[in-house]
């Protein structure tokens, strides 16, 4: 009986301290002395609109990344008209061997580049990048992508660029990537691929079904969450893939399994809002 | 005078912990590299530190200079260090979507809400702090007596990590901002895995709770009901958010950080969830 007082007198002791030193940081952060300017900012400027040839690899790389949505069609256009270049396709897969996963938002830029070029010379270098030997699963690694998502996040969009080449050797490719890929992420990708390649068409999904594992049928019902698409359309889309598929309807989370506690237990600040953007 | 034998373990424990909460925490230098990649310098590139953006952020995420110092608190406009990163993070979810009314999963303002430290409906008000472990990516905190917090985690900082650009960090607001949600609600975290879809291990999975993109107005995602009909998990609202980065972006967000940001959104909706989804996120045409 004594040693729980002493328990409870400990605990109490502890939670007095905690409440005591966030009372204290809680007011050095409603006090908090702002961020300071650096002596030297980084500053970047957008890079220079550039032609796509053997020469300018990088640079091109450089202005595709960083352009925006309204230069998407230029960027097309500039890519296409390098589709022969043999030389080009060379140093763009080496340029995505070296930096690989080191840096993900580049190599995507990079294949989806090879794969708007569409030379079908790209085949086998995008099978093998396809086919990258995957890493273990890491386990416990909250909220985060793991090494093994970067792959499959590069083997995927290889996948997508594999399909957009519409030669029956890269059908043959994908179909094969849909029934046996050791990756669901990759099969995902080249199921959605092939069918986008192949027009949506019944003759597709027909040749899909014959190959894809039979747990993933679902997956060619699936709809695709496009810029500017219709509300309504994508919306009834989606309910159908719902009616047809239930079990893969979530189930009721239910009610929360303690009181909900609403009320903050501390000051609050007052939101402000973020200051206006410049156009 | 006692003896030191007189003491008992109780007391040796409540000294320990008196002695640990008075000593003083020596400031941990970041160790999270000193470098960026592409898609954070082509973000960076849009705005180049715009100061009143910077001066706004750390009060709306509640980034205090005790707790990011020496994680480039005092050297903001060094987008090698992690608290610019932050900030390019916060630009992307402040100014990223262009409130596209008929077809955007979610408003701004419904992830902001999550992403920012204050009180919202979302959830209580939070704070962030900056940690060295590798172990996580971030993780949501529920703390009481106190305030809650978010700790960010080394990789969300890290170059070469893959999660370490700007549109996974800003999903991550929006996931962790989500976990806030649940705790405000009392709802539990993640499910263990693999499951059904979900390829991922302990505490790597959740459900989807599918929903139209015209199901809620802007300014309602944090409504729900316990049938499910309206309900989010931490990685459904990090999905739709990155998403719309891909499909519903400003103009000028540039093309590696949408890129990314589809091609993370289509892997989370490959196997983060227990239950199949029924999209997938953008086109597959390679440009």
């Amino acid at each position: 009986m004594k040693s729980t007082y002493k328990i409870i007198l400990c605990l109490s002791f502890f939670m007095f301290i905690m409440a005591c030193d966030d009372k204290k940081k809680q007011e050095v952060q409603d006090n908090n002395p702002p961020p300071k300017q650096s002596e030297n900012p980084t500053t970047y400027q957008k890079a220079e609109r550039t032609e796509l040839t053997s020469t300018t690899v990088k640079e091109f790389i450089q202005w595709s990344s960083g352009s925006d949505l309204k230069e998407r069609e230029e960027v097309r256009r500039e890519i296409t008209k390098a589709s022969k270049d043999e030389e080009v396709l060379k140093l763009l897969f080496e340029e995505f061997e070296r930096v690989y996963i080191e840096d993900v938002g580049y190599s995507l830029i990079v294949l989806s580049i090879i794969g708007e070029l569409k030379n079908p010379a790209a085949l086998p270098q995008l099978e093998k990048i396809i086919y990258k030997e995957l890493p273990e699963q890491e386990e416990k690694f909250h909220s985060g992508l793991t090494k093994r998502d970067f792959v499959e996040m590069l083997s995927s969009k290889a996948v997508e660029c594999a399909a957009y080449l519409k030669t029956k050797a890269s059908n043959r490719s994908v179909l094969n990537a849909v029934a046996q890929h050791p990756s669901n992420a990759v099969r995902s990708s080249a199921i959605d691929a092939y069918l986008f390649n192949n027009d949506d068409s019944e003759e597709a999904k027909k040749a899909l079904r014959e190959v894809v594992q039979e747990n993933e049928l679902h997956l060619i019902d699936r709809v695709r969450f496009l810029r500017n698409s219709n509300e309504e359309e994508f919306d009834r889309n989606l309910s159908l893939y719902y009616k047809a598929h239930p079990d893969q309807v979530a189930p009721e989370p239910g009610p929360p399994t303690e009181e909900s506690r609403e009320k903050d237990s501390i000051k609050v600040v007052r939101p402000i809002q973020p200051p206006k953007r410049k156009q | 005078m006692k003896s030191i034998k007189n003491i008992n373990s109780y007391q040796i424990l409540l000294m320990s912990i008196t002695i640990l909460l008075l000593t003083p925490i020596q400031e941990i230098k970041a160790q999270c590299g000193n470098s960026t990649n592409q898609a954070e310098r082509d973000l960076w590139a849009t705005h180049n530190c715009w100061w009143d953006f910077v001066l706004w952020q750390y009060k709306a995420y509640r980034m205090s200079s005790g707790d990011w110092n020496g994680w480039g608190f005092q050297d903001a406009c060094n987008i090698n260090r992690p608290y610019p990163k932050a900030v390019n993070a916060s630009y992307l979810l402040t100014y990223g979507l262009n409130e596209n009314l008929s077809f955007q999963w979610h408003g701004t303002i419904d992830y902001r809400r999550a992403g920012e430290a204050w009180s919202s409906p979302n959830h209580n008000q939070m704070h962030y702090i900056p940690s060295t472990s590798t172990a996580w990516l971030a993780l949501a905190q529920k703390r009481w007596p106190g305030e809650d917090r978010t700790q960010m985690g080394c990789l969300l900082f890290q170059a070469t990590s893959g999660n370490g650009n700007p549109a996974s960090r800003a999903g991550d607001y929006v996931h962790e901002g989500w976990h806030h949600w649940q705790y405000k609600r009392n709802y539990s975290g993640h499910m263990d895995g693999p499951i059904g879809a979900c390829t991922l291990g302990a505490g790597g999975c959740d459900w989807y709770y599918w929903h139209g993109v015209g199901a809620y107005a802007f300014g309602e995602m944090h409504k729900y009901t316990t049938d499910g009909q309206f309900f989010h998990s931490p990685n459904q609202a990090q999905v739709e958010f990155l998403c719309d980065v891909a499909e519903s972006s400003n103009s000028f967000v540039p093309a590696s950080v949408r890129t990314i940001a589809r091609s993370e959104a289509n892997q989370r909706l490959a196997n983060r969830f227990r239950n199949a989804v029924g999209y997938r996120c953008g086109d597959p045409r390679p440009w």
